[in-house]
């Protein structure tokens, strides 16, 4: 429990449940709990959790009941075990609460967890979900672990689903980003909320920093080299820094300049280029994204970059100004869940970075 | 993202998701040893950077005539933001960060000489720090000290009136005048070294969540404004009450009183904002030029007949929640004899199209039986009782709460389960709390904000404070001319005097019990 004068109070924990009577049973519980506390069951979202396995559950859970007190949700963990035995479908209900901000009530969400097995078990999900769904409220489904890239797997599950969550960090660094987009164009109107972009934002609104005045964006039109350094993990992210690049400034389509190489070279206005290189060797940072530097340089000579110095702080560099220490924090996962639901989960900037980072899959 | 009016646009900075992010600049705190400085201002900008909406590039100054080294500052606001700030306890990194750009300069409101330094000091933290000369003065000192600080700052090079270049933003702290005459003066004064976009003057209920609120549940909603008219309302209540009486506050309140402590400035923004028509957009001036309608639409109290319209009282002993309250004039600086009101009620109405024959009664009161600001709407009866004396007895109210426990509920009549039919009232209710499960950022983290980008519309306008000044005024001018009948008095603890529940009786209402 984090805020300051609250305390968790645990109404029902893992209660098995018959299927079909969860809202019942869930009612009941409320009923029950009434008697001698004031509750206030609170909903501002349906958070649909798709777990693959049985870790990805025990740290998905974790995390959302850390995102739920931030934004109240009817949770229903997901747990998908097509090649298991047994009961085809098995439900939990649990129920936390703490004391609301500013005293006195009771502030508890439900949490639902279904366990289906074999293939007709999973078959049974969606229309699970559509029953579960708390009605006018929009639902998000977050993919735990590696993002979706089979559409097949996916699309029964959208039905009815908002927002579409997903960490692009998980994705193979080859190829991931252009079965990502094919995943997302399933559902018309789907927001598509990246978890990795989402960690990235610090960063960009840092790079965006350095072409305020009093410097200004004139160098923007003039670069001849990006350069960013990043872990392995990391290299979706730098993708979707190249393809924020590219959309905001306008560059063409990238070609590869040397085969096997993590390196682009992009038409700008005129008749000129940028080289984009993401490199990987021997790059440590104790930043999630895995990004340890930007660095984006003119045909003048000018160079602007900041690179990680720990503890979130980049130092930043541009000419004429004197080298300073910024905080840019990644936040926490359950943080970024809380973020995803919320007007940063819907980011216009995304697509469209999206769309030119798949062209250096190419 | 604002810009400099010649600048050109930023396409990084474009379309960012944090793009309410402000350029890089330094807020210079005047009064920066006074109480505000450390309960608010500061753990506000603390809670901004630890939202990430302050620029990477930022500065405070603390500016005041105590001498402070920037350590000691440091170490003082670090220990208000312990306690203060939403984001609390301190996180050890981002404060490190954070108070890199904290700095002291020790100077004299009076002193040109001051103000050199200061500028000199400021040109040098621009420098190490990469701001581009962008500046946020925050006048939060005794209002005498306005009028000259601004003209200093002027003076001595400190405010660029141009709109191209780097943006001079002055922050000024209520009161703003004490009647019509000292607001036009001091309007006038500001203009003279300010255009009127460089000047924000702070009400800080502007920056309550649920002020703001009150237009989005009004104009983001298609259910309630076709219900918020004459047709419909029969009163409005707008009650901003406090627990306390005047807590050793009394050589200021006792010149100011809780008309213009209170309902010169914050009640009416509030009635401004449950009044007003749509705005044509959200900007500072749309917004404000509805605002302002309102305020000209008050109609005037008819001469030799403000005791109909207006009640004032001031407290007496009493106990509020187990506390002993002394009498008012009991207090520390208050004047023997004085008639200086604690509480006031008002009934107001408004000649438009909307709200003719609809009266707004706004009272404000210290001592009172609890801390509650609030709007209702009481809607009129059902036209037609289809169940007799079953009937609800008690009207519709849609009320809105400012603090605490920021919500809006709505209290309408429901069957009672049984086999007869009974109708009881009950209460729908929503909550901030509950419902979003977070708390509402502090009114001065959305101001200061909303300065440092430029945006006025929480910000009062100089018409609108003349406009206001314009009518209450005239409540002081009568009061002064019938000194000798004294002032009712009231049970501190109590919801105000007699003659408060008498103003509303003649027009067959009571007031809510909020």
């Amino acid at each position: 429990m984090s805020g300051a004068g609250t305390q968790d109070i645990q109404l029902a924990k893992d209660t098995s449940v018959n299927i079909g009577a969860i809202e019942k049973e869930l009612a009941a519980l409320w009923r029950g709990a009434s008697k001698d506390k004031q509750v206030t069951r609170a909903c501002s979202w349906n958070l649909v959790v798709h777990c693959g396995d049985d870790d990805i559950f025990d740290k998905a859970k974790a995390v959302v009941d850390e995102a739920v007190r931030h934004v109240p949700s009817r949770s229903l963990m997901l747990k998908p075990r097509p090649y298991a035995t047994g009961k085809e479908v098995e439900a939990w209900v649990s129920a936390n609460c703490q004391i609301a901000p500013g005293g006195g009530k009771l502030l508890c969400t439900e949490e639902i967890t279904v366990e289906s097995r074999g293939k007709d078990g999973v078959d049974h999900l969606p229309s699970i979900i559509r029953a579960l769904q708390v009605p006018d409220v929009p639902t998000a489904l977050w993919w735990a672990g590696s993002p979706p890239t089979d559409p097949s797997a996916v699309r029964i599950l959208l039905s009815g689903v908002d927002r579409l969550v997903f960490d692009t960090s998980m994705l193979p660094s080859d190829g991931g980003l252009t079965k990502l987009a094919h995943v997302g164009g399933l559902l018309d109107g789907l927001v598509l909320t990246d978890l990795n972009w989402l960690r990235t934002g610090s960063l960009r609104s840092v790079i965006a920093s350095l072409f305020d005045p009093p410097t200004g964006p004139a160098p923007l039109g003039n670069l001849k080299r990006v350069r960013i350094e990043t872990t392995p993990k990391g290299i979706q992210a730098a993708k979707l820094l190249v393809g924020w690049f590219a959309s905001r400034l306008a560059w063409g389509t990238p070609e590869r300049t040397e085969g096997g190489q993590l390196a682009w070279r992009m038409p700008v206005r005129g008749d000129g280029a940028v080289r984009i290189d993401i490199e990987t060797n021997k790059v440590a940072t104790s930043r999630d994204s895995g990004i340890k530097s930007v660095s984006l340089e003119t045909s003048a000579g000018e160079r602007f970059a900041l690179s990680d110095q720990g503890s979130s702080q980049l130092e930043c560099t541009s000419p004429g100004i004197a080298a300073r220490t910024v905080q840019a924090v990644e936040p926490r996962l359950d943080q970024l869940i809380v973020a995803s639901l919320g007007s940063r989960g819907r980011d216009r900037l995304y697509p469209v970075a999206l769309h030119r980072a798949v062209e250096l899959d190419r | 993202m604002t810009t400099t009016a010649a600048a050109a646009p930023n396409p990084l900075r474009q379309g960012l998701v944090e793009d309410r992010l402000p350029e890089p600049c330094t807020v210079v705190i005047f009064g920066a040893s006074g109480d505000l400085t450390k309960r608010k201002l500061v753990p506000a900008l603390y809670s901004l950077a630890a939202e990430r909406l302050l620029p990477p590039s930022f500065a405070i100054v603390g500016y005041a005539r105590k001498p402070v080294t920037d350590d000691a500052f440091r170490a003082e606001m670090r220990e208000w933001c312990n306690t203060s700030a939403r984001h609390r306890p301190v996180d050890e990194t981002l404060w490190n960060s954070f108070s890199k750009g904290l700095y002291f300069q020790t100077g004299d409101y009076e002193d040109p000489a001051a103000y050199k330094a200061l500028k000199e000091r400021l040109d040098q933290i621009d420098k190490e720090r990469g701001i581009p000369g962008n500046r946020v003065f925050y006048i939060s000192t005794p209002p005498a000290t306005f009028p000259l600080a601004v003209q200093h700052l002027n003076e001595s090079g400190l405010i660029n009136k141009s709109t191209s270049g780097p943006f001079t933003r002055v922050i000024i702290e209520k009161p703003f005048g004490t009647d019509l005459a000292s607001a036009k003066a001091l309007n006038a004064h500001c203009l003279k070294h300010l255009r009127e976009d460089q000047i924000y003057r702070i009400d800080h209920y502007l920056g309550k969540e649920t002020v703001q609120n009150l237009m989005v549940f009004r104009f983001a909603n298609s259910l309630f404004e076709p219900l918020w008219n004459n047709r419909y309302v029969e009163q409005v209540q707008i009650t901003g009450a406090e627990a306390l009486g005047i807590e050793g506050r009394g050589g200021y309140f006792d010149h100011a009183g809780i008309l213009r402590d209170m309902v010169q400035n914050h009640l009416f923004q509030v009635l401004s904002l449950t009044a007003m028509e749509p705005p044509v957009s959200m900007s500072g001036n749309d917004l404000r030029d509805e605002k302002v309608k309102v305020l000209k639409a008050l109609r005037p109290i008819p001469d030799g007949r403000f005791d109909e319209y207006v009640i004032r009282g001031q407290y007496r002993s009493g106990s509020i929640s187990g506390r002993k309250i002394p009498n008012y004039h009991e207090e520390t600086g208050v004047t023997a004899g004085s008639t200086t009101e604690t509480y006031v009620a008002l009934k107001i109405q408004i000649d438009n199209w909307r709200w003719a024959g609809v009266p707004f009664y706004l009272r404000s009161g210290k001592a009172m039986a609890k801390k509650v600001t609030e709007v209702a709407l009481v809607f009129k009866d059902a036209p037609h009782r289809l169940f007799g004396e079953k009937s609800i007895s008690e009207p519709n109210v849609l009320a809105i709460r400012i603090q605490p426990d920021e919500g809006i509920s709505v209290r309408f009549g429901s069957k009672v389960p049984g086999n007869t039919l009974d109708i009881h009232p009950v209460n729908m209710e929503f909550r901030y709390g509950t419902s979003f499960g977070a708390e509402p950022p502090e009114a001065y983290e959305r101001l200061q904000l909303d300065c440092m980008l430029g945006d006025q519309s929480l910000y009062t306008r100089a018409d609108e404070v003349e406009a206001s000044w314009k009518w209450i005024s005239r409540i002081h001018d009568e009061w002064r001319q019938s000194f000798a009948k004294g002032i009712p008095t009231y049970e501190a603890g109590t919801w105000g005097p007699d003659e408060s529940d008498a103003l509303l009786r003649r027009s067959g209402h009571t007031w809510r019990r909020p």
